[in-house]
């Protein structure tokens, strides 16, 4: 007697694993698979076991550049409850993350950043600040919207705040979302 | 040790010596035996008169040992040999004479031996062999082969999965002098040696698969169309070609879950069915999204409701039998399966794979789950389900047929539950087979998970195996898979037929669109879970609990001395530690909520389970108290949210109206509170509540989030809804 939950039964799993002996199938966007495959970029083993100090720029917030720098980019294997696809990237873990949107004169500093087909997911300690140094948004998680000019913030996040000091001093706000100019209206920044 | 059991009653011995005119009449007595049932199959492959039938039973454990097939029986002659450490425990083994096994273009040229072990190993560890007597007089080509085939018949059901499993393990083959033929095999079973009446073409096949996957290797529906042409071809040339029979497979099974347009009536792909329902999968083909990962696909109200029916006429005269082709090719792909394939992951440089055993393994548990899935879903009731899913039916009307839902056709359920067996039993297999390969596994296509540990894995192991052995205990009278939101469930069928048991006990009651826990009947779901009482089943659903706001003057001063003892309105309490990710972070797991009314306030107050929550310069959080209209639609229906901020050095408890954000924007309206220990409560003025003085029920919520500013970590805590009327 018992009960299964559906994830126990590896649907999903079972058919990723199917289709990956046609390949390439990968969750990761195609740009960034093109972006690494052309790159000269430092790698290790032939599966691409680790990548360190990459480099790149991509468009996001619907059209500005944004220079990211990631100190170590650890591909992430396809998981189907306690197996995986040798080989088969489900996607990369990018770590010590700092990035630069020049047109806005803005930084943005976090510990991890998670590429999606249509977004960029920063995570831990997310720090957005003009290029002088002033805050404008402290959170532990932070979209950008690749397509168009989107922030969002589900958690906690704070205005405003002294950057260099955790935050403090800014305003607390439950799930932001808007334009970057919207945001640093808010922030008076 | 060996005990012989000739039948009681059967045959007599060899009678070769008889004279011709007894012949006769010692078939016509050999057929009345055959029509009393006393034998499966009198036909005697070597002299061509009836033997007797014969059975021998011994206990083989993981030393090994051998079994001999009686003398004077269809049996004499078989020799099984169990090697060291085939077995992992010990089993009971008997081999018996069994009704010779179908094929088509084959000839049976000995006996059919069933070979079967309690408890069923399932697949061995190191392969067993077999010897059995056969009947070949002449070939009449180089080409002509003697194979062993094989069946596999899962209890289950009763019935044979396996429509024949070809298992070309020989090692030793057919004897110089033609006596016998020996193989090798992983699985018991009933094993038959045939002559193929099918010449193998081994090369030309071999250039059909080379030329199939150069065709796979085109990424399109027209090179997997053409590929699935030539693996077939393949098959052909060479039936006994397992890369062919893999592949194959594989691309049958792709085709099957690819939309096709058509201009047919009735659905006739997945992609057609996905369309009924109202998943709008845009242009790409599945396949192509498959490829590409693009799931995103869009629900819209269908704009004709699809109809049981259509689900069904597509289930039954299309996917099903799909799936079940490519279930069997599978079968045909012997255990001893091995090949290797280039697999492009995209970086230009392609890297040869191997599949074997495991991959088998896998992809028969793939096929096994899907089918599983479909023949539960076709025990749907879809006609009402696909109404419930568009909201066009009222909850009532729910409760009123929610006896129906998944009872229509209780008659799938058994090969559901057979197809959630094999499922199982395959997955099993596929785990175990990893664990035992020994070989280089850097050219492996499935792989452990290398963040996982082997406690995680042996633990995984130990869940399938215990629900396959729940699954194969239960009698298939009793057995019973039923449907149950999000999961499923499967249970001893007494508890639903025998038991007082009414379908509404399963639901609570609804109040609006929220459901509402109060009278929860049976919160043991007809004793599916035996242990479990009210205040589990609320919590662990979370479901919301009605309560009455209690009369109280509530001092706001941090002192909860005022509070009186029916204030406490979320019941049962919040679980302690229950905050998500808070770490270090102090006062971030509530436990308790208490509210009151005096005349022209609402009180409300938050009990934590370990500190108060003050402001600290180390975090910043935010305690939220949502309250909304329960009914949706009633007039002025409208929502607030209260909250009490602590990120910052002065402390504020604000009105916030829907939509705005808290404190930079001025729109939010201050209110009383006080901070105690381990513990906030505060004030609401009734008069800033708007929407009219009738009183309404409502839904409140009480839920915080919290910033670590040191790590930029976060952390949340929330309760379940409560529902009060003010």
């Amino acid at each position: 007697m018992g009960f299964l939950r559906r994830e126990d039964m590896y649907w999903t799993g079972a058919l990723l694993l199917l289709f990956a002996l046609l390949g390439p199938m990968s969750v990761l966007p195609s740009w960034f698979m093109l972006e690494l495959a052309s790159g000269e970029q430092a790698s290790r083993g032939i599966h691409l076991e680790e990548l360190i100090n990459v480099d790149f720029e991509i468009e996001v917030l619907g059209g500005k550049k944004l220079q990211l720098r990631a100190k170590r980019a650890i591909p992430k294997t396809t998981n189907l409850g306690v197996f995986a696809i040798a080989g088969q990237w489900q996607g990369l873990s990018l770590q010590g993350i700092s990035a630069e949107l020049a047109q806005e004169s803005v930084l943005l500093y976090a510990t991890g950043l998670q590429i999606n087909e249509d977004s960029l997911r920063f995570t831990g300690g997310v720090r957005l600040t003009t290029k002088s140094g002033q805050g404008i948004l402290f959170c532990a998680e932070l979209s950008l919207s690749l397509r168009q000019d989107f922030i969002k913030s589900d958690g906690l996040s704070i205005l405003a705040p002294r950057a260099s000091e955790g935050g403090r001093g800014g305003k607390a706000v439950q799930a932001l979302a808007g334009s970057l100019a919207e945001i640093r209206e808010l922030a008076g920044r | 040790m060996l005990a012989v059991h000739p039948p009681p009653s059967g045959p007599p011995p060899p009678l070769t010596a008889l004279a011709t005119s007894m012949k006769k009449s010692l078939a016509i007595a050999t057929g009345l035996i055959c029509f009393v049932g006393l034998g499966h199959s009198c036909s005697d492959h070597s002299s061509g008169v009836s033997v007797a039938e014969g059975s021998v039973t011994s206990n083989i454990g993981p030393a090994g040992g051998t079994i001999k097939g009686p003398a004077g029986t269809r049996l004499q002659g078989v020799i099984i040999e169990i090697p060291a450490g085939a077995l992992s425990t010990l089993v009971t083994l008997e081999l018996r004479s069994s009704e010779d096994l179908k094929f088509l273009a084959a000839k049976a040229v000995g006996p059919a031996i069933a070979i079967k072990a309690t408890p069923d190993p399932g697949r061995l560890l190191k392969p067993f062999k077999i010897r059995c007597p056969v009947n070949v007089t002449r070939f009449t080509s180089a080409q002509d082969i003697v194979v062993l085939r094989e069946i596999r018949r899962l209890d289950l059901a009763g019935k044979s999965k396996a429509s024949g499993i070809a298992a070309l393990q020989s090692t030793v083959g057919l004897s110089g002098n033609r006596a016998f033929f020996s193989a090798e095999g992983l699985r018991f079973g009933t094993h038959q040696p045939q002559l193929l009446g099918r010449k193998r073409n081994v090369e030309d096949a071999a250039s059909l698969v080379a030329q199939a996957l150069s065709e796979l290797d085109r990424r399109s529906m027209k090179g997997l169309d053409q590929a699935g042409f030539l693996f077939r071809q393949a098959l052909v040339a060479d039936p006994f070609n397992v890369e062919a029979a893999f592949l194959s497979a594989t691309t049958r099974l792709l085709e099957l879950l690819v939309d096709s347009s058509d201009l047919t009536t009735g659905i006739d792909s997945l992609g057609e069915l996905l369309d009924r329902m109202g998943f709008q999968t845009g242009r790409k083909t599945l396949l192509n999204r498959l490829i590409d990962n693009d799931w995103k696909l869009r629900f819209v109200q269908p704009p004709q409701a699809l109809r049981q029916s259509e689900v069904l006429g597509y289930l039954d005269g299309i996917l099903l039998p799909g799936l079940a082709a490519v279930r069997n090719e599978l079968l045909s792909v012997a255990d001893h399966f091995n090949a290797r394939i280039e697999l492009d992951f995209g970086f230009g440089a392609n890297s040869e794979r191997e599949l074997d055993y495991t991959d088998l393994a896998a992809l028969r548990a793939i096929v096994d789950a899907l089918s599983f899935a479909f023949e539960f879903m076709a025990s749907f009731d879809w006609d009402i389900d696909l109404d419930i899913f568009a909201k066009r039916i009222e909850v009532e009307d729910i409760l009123k047929r929610f006896k129906d839902l998944g009872s229509k056709r209780a008659d799938r359920m058994p090969a559901a539950a057979s197809f959630l067996h094999d499922t199982l039993q395959n997955l099993i297999e596929t785990q175990e087979s990893l664990q035992n390969e020994t070989d280089d596994q850097r050219d492996d296509v499935l792989v452990f998970d290398p963040a996982l540990d082997q406690e995680r894995k042996d633990a995984s192991l130990e869940n399938m195996t215990a629900m396959l052995r729940s699954l194969r205990t239960a009698s298939k009278e009793r057995i019973r898979i039923l449907r149950q939101p999000g999961r499923v469930v499967y249970a001893l069928r007494d508890f639903f037929l025998n038991g007082d048991f009414s379908p509404r006990a399963l639901l609570p009651e609804f109040a609006g669109s929220v459901l509402v826990a109060n009278n929860l009947k049976d919160p043991s779901l007809a004793g599916l879970f035996p242990l479990m009482d009210k205040d589990e089943a609320i919590a662990r659903a979370s479901l919301a609990t009605r309560a009455e706001l209690p009369r109280a003057e509530i001092v706001l001063d941090g002192k909860t001395g005022d509070w009186p003892g029916n204030s406490e309105v979320l019941q049962p309490r919040d679980f302690r530690g229950d905050a998500k990710g808070f770490g270090e972070i102090p006062a971030v797991d509530g436990i308790a909520f208490f509210a009151a009314k005096s005349k022209g306030m609402l009180f409300f107050r938050v009990d934590f389970s370990d500190d108060s929550p003050r402001h600290r310069s180390r975090y910043a959080t935010l305690y939220s108290i949502r309250i909304k209209d329960l009914r949706a639609g009633a007039a002025g229906a409208t929502s607030f949210r209260i909250v009490l901020d602590t990120s910052a050095p002065l402390v504020a408890a604000w009105l916030v109206p829907p939509g705005a954000l808290v404190g930079p924007t001025g729109i939010a309206i201050p209110i009383p509170f006080a901070l105690g220990d381990k513990s906030f409560e505060l004030g609401l003025p009734l008069n800033k509540l708007s929407g009219g003085k009738a009183q309404r029920e409502r839904l409140v919520e009480f839920s915080l989030a919290a910033l670590d500013r040191d790590n930029g970590r976060q952390a949340s805590d929330k309760f379940r809804p409560v529902i009060l009327k003010f």
